[in-house]
């Protein structure tokens, strides 16, 4: 098992060093060259030079290759052309908020999702089935972005911008506002937080929750039609412990197998979820670095969500490991 | 195929969604004959619902309802385009390394296994940032990210398509790879490919009107429902009906696809039972 797991995270550190070289080599491959993309081809030639020497790009891509691991470890991720703050400080401040959005949807997505597939498997082809199939496939289909309006508009009370209300920032002194106000005993300060993170993080767990209810669905069903079931049901088991203590856990590799990729695809929700609500995450920051054509975030931002993905795929492995015998007896 | 249909006609959502499906074609192809007004006609700003203005206007003065009928073309193109882009490269890739067990299976699975370590935005973004914001843009970066879709399920049935006897029985015959490719794998490859694509296009769709909300996918004067919501988001406080015919035809074509789709699977496939 242990092993296994070395030869994973070599894997992910791997696909990561691509990632980076990647992302590095194509930002800098740009038909002319990244400042001139930013300040347009009628931008002075002499500004366009003094922004690649700026930020070290006029030298060659190898050259500047060599120095990056160095630069990375130093934790060094450029300066932002449009704003000339440190990519790296804007970054660390903004990954707490995508961070706090994302488990929040996570807590609201799985959870809901199972019980929605568990309950329409078992009363298959009646009406808590059709409710919860029929709420997956509107899950699937309405896009986050309008669905955050829709909240927006019918929960006029909440608050629909930003992490907390203005005149609290000060208050906090690190960027995970929420766990800070929970761990400090200021339950103000936490209820504040949580009303803002409710809308965005109910319209960004909508899609996970849909995808995890069809696969549960379909992984119970499967599980019980199971003769060891019908023993259980025969030895007159509860529904409750039919349910929890011998159909879920075996069906649950499929079911963890989706959500820790629908874990992966937050990623992708909370860049709209971010722009519909104006949540002050790294999404939002990575959108506006695109429209600026600000490559330094762009470069910044894309390594680190990158290896965030890698990371949650790596933690996905280890959960299967510590839920199924069979894998951790095969690695 | 005749039994096909049967099972296609016999599954009401498939039904459904394939009528909300054509009725979109239908829409997008005669825009220009039934949208009350010409697209650049300016009236009042942000005018509720009334019977001179069905779905009322928004904030540029428009028209929301002649907007929204314009604004299926661009969304069905642009998504058709991406899912063609992603059919072009995605199939041959899927079906050689299906094909061809060994170097190139490996080469062409762990490169699609790198581009699959990103989430999806992240390339798109990325392409968006290169290439410049622009429709032809939008259209690679929704393509990119197909790609990998496209070549894993193509893989997957070229590898059983291939150890089925008649392709056994081609090769034993002597028949060459291009013979067995088009004539053996193709027509088994048709069936998955047409799924694959009309859901595949429901995510498009949904793709690029993301993109278009995020504000970079470039000229906000064309007609295109990701940017109308994003234009109506900003007026939510006065008025909610420049944003809700956008999202409500995202939303139902979206919808139709993947209803379709799952229809078409459901035919295709006679193994998979209905109520599952």
């Amino acid at each position: 098992m242990w092993s296994f797991l070395f030869v994973r995270m070599l894997q992910s550190l791997a696909t990561v060093a691509v990632a980076v070289v990647l992302i590095f080599v194509a930002i800098r491959l740009l038909p002319g060259n990244p400042a001139l993309a930013r300040f347009g081809q009628h931008s002075v030639p002499a500004r366009v030079t003094a922004e690649m020497a700026h930020q070290g790009w006029d030298r060659p891509i190898l050259a500047q290759l060599i120095d990056l691991p160095g630069e990375l470890l130093r934790g060094d991720l450029g300066v932002s052309f449009f704003h000339g703050d440190q990519v790296a400080e804007r970054l660390t401040e903004t990954i707490p908020a995508t961070l706090e959005l994302s488990i929040a949807a996570i807590l609201l997505a799985v959870p809901l999702g199972i019980c929605a597939g568990v309950a329409s498997a078992l009363w298959r082809g009646s009406w808590p089935d059709y409710a919860a199939m029929t709420f997956a496939l509107l899950g699937v289909s309405v896009p986050v972005f309008f669905l955050g309006i829709c909240l927006m508009t019918i929960f006029t009370s909440m608050p629909t911008s930003g992490r907390v209300a203005p005149t609290m920032i000060s208050q906090f002194h690190t960027d995970f506002f929420l766990c800070e106000a929970i761990f400090t005993g200021r339950f103000a300060l936490a209820l504040d937080a949580v009303r803002h993170l409710l809308l965005p993080a109910v319209a960004l767990a909508t899609i996970p929750a849909a995808v995890i209810s069809r696969i549960t669905r379909s992984s119970m069903l499967e599980v019980l039609s199971s003769d060891y079931l019908r023993t259980a049901k025969a030895k007159g088991a509860t529904l409750w412990r039919i349910v929890w203590r011998h159909a879920l856990p075996n069906a649950s590799v499929p079911i963890v197998n989706i959500a820790g990729f629908q874990v992966g695809m937050l990623l992708s929700g909370a860049v709209l979820t971010e722009t519909v609500f104006n949540w002050p995450g790294m999404g939002r920051y990575l959108v506006t670095a695109v429209r600026e054509q600000d490559y330094a975030v762009v470069q910044g931002g894309a390594l680190v969500i990158a290896a965030m993905f890698v990371t949650a795929n790596l933690l996905l492995d280890i959960a299967y490991l510590w839920l199924d015998p069979r894998i951790r007896t095969q690695s | 195929m005749n039994r096909s249909w049967k099972r296609f006609v016999s599954n009401r959502g498939a039904l459904i969604g394939g009528v909300v499906v054509v009725f979109v074609c239908l829409v997008a192809m005669t825009a220009s004959l039934i949208a009350p007004y010409p697209i650049d006609q300016r009236d009042q700003k942000l005018t509720p619902p009334s019977a001179a203005h069905w779905l009322g206007t928004d904030t540029n003065e428009k028209d929301v309802l002649t907007w929204v009928i314009y604004g299926s073309r661009l969304s069905l193109t642009a998504g058709s385009l991406s899912i063609v882009l992603a059919i072009f490269l995605g199939v041959p890739l899927g079906a050689a390394a299906g094909y061809f067990p060994g170097a190139v299976d490996q080469v062409i699975m762990r490169s699609i296994d790198v581009v699959l370590a990103f989430p999806a935005i992240l390339i798109a973004l990325l392409v968006m940032a290169a290439l410049a914001p622009g429709w032809p843009a939008v259209i690679i970066a929704v393509g990119l990210i197909n790609i990998p879709i496209f070549a894993r399920q193509i893989r997957a049935t070229t590898l059983t398509l291939r150890s089925q006897d008649y392709v056994t029985a081609a090769v034993a015959a002597g028949a060459t790879t291009r013979h067995i490719f088009f004539w053996s794998l193709l027509p088994g490859l048709v069936g998955p490919l047409v799924v694959l694509a009309t859901l595949g296009l429901g995510s498009a769709i949904l793709e690029v009107a993301g993109l278009s909300f995020l504000g970079i996918s470039g000229d906000p004067t064309v007609p295109e429902w990701g940017g109308m919501l994003a234009e109506a988001k900003n007026d939510l406080s006065t008025s909610i009906w420049p944003a809700i015919a956008p999202g409500l035809a995202i939303s139902v074509t979206i919808l139709g696809f993947n209803l379709l789709g799952d229809g078409l699977r459901d035919a295709l496939d006679p193994r998979l039972d209905h109520g599952k």
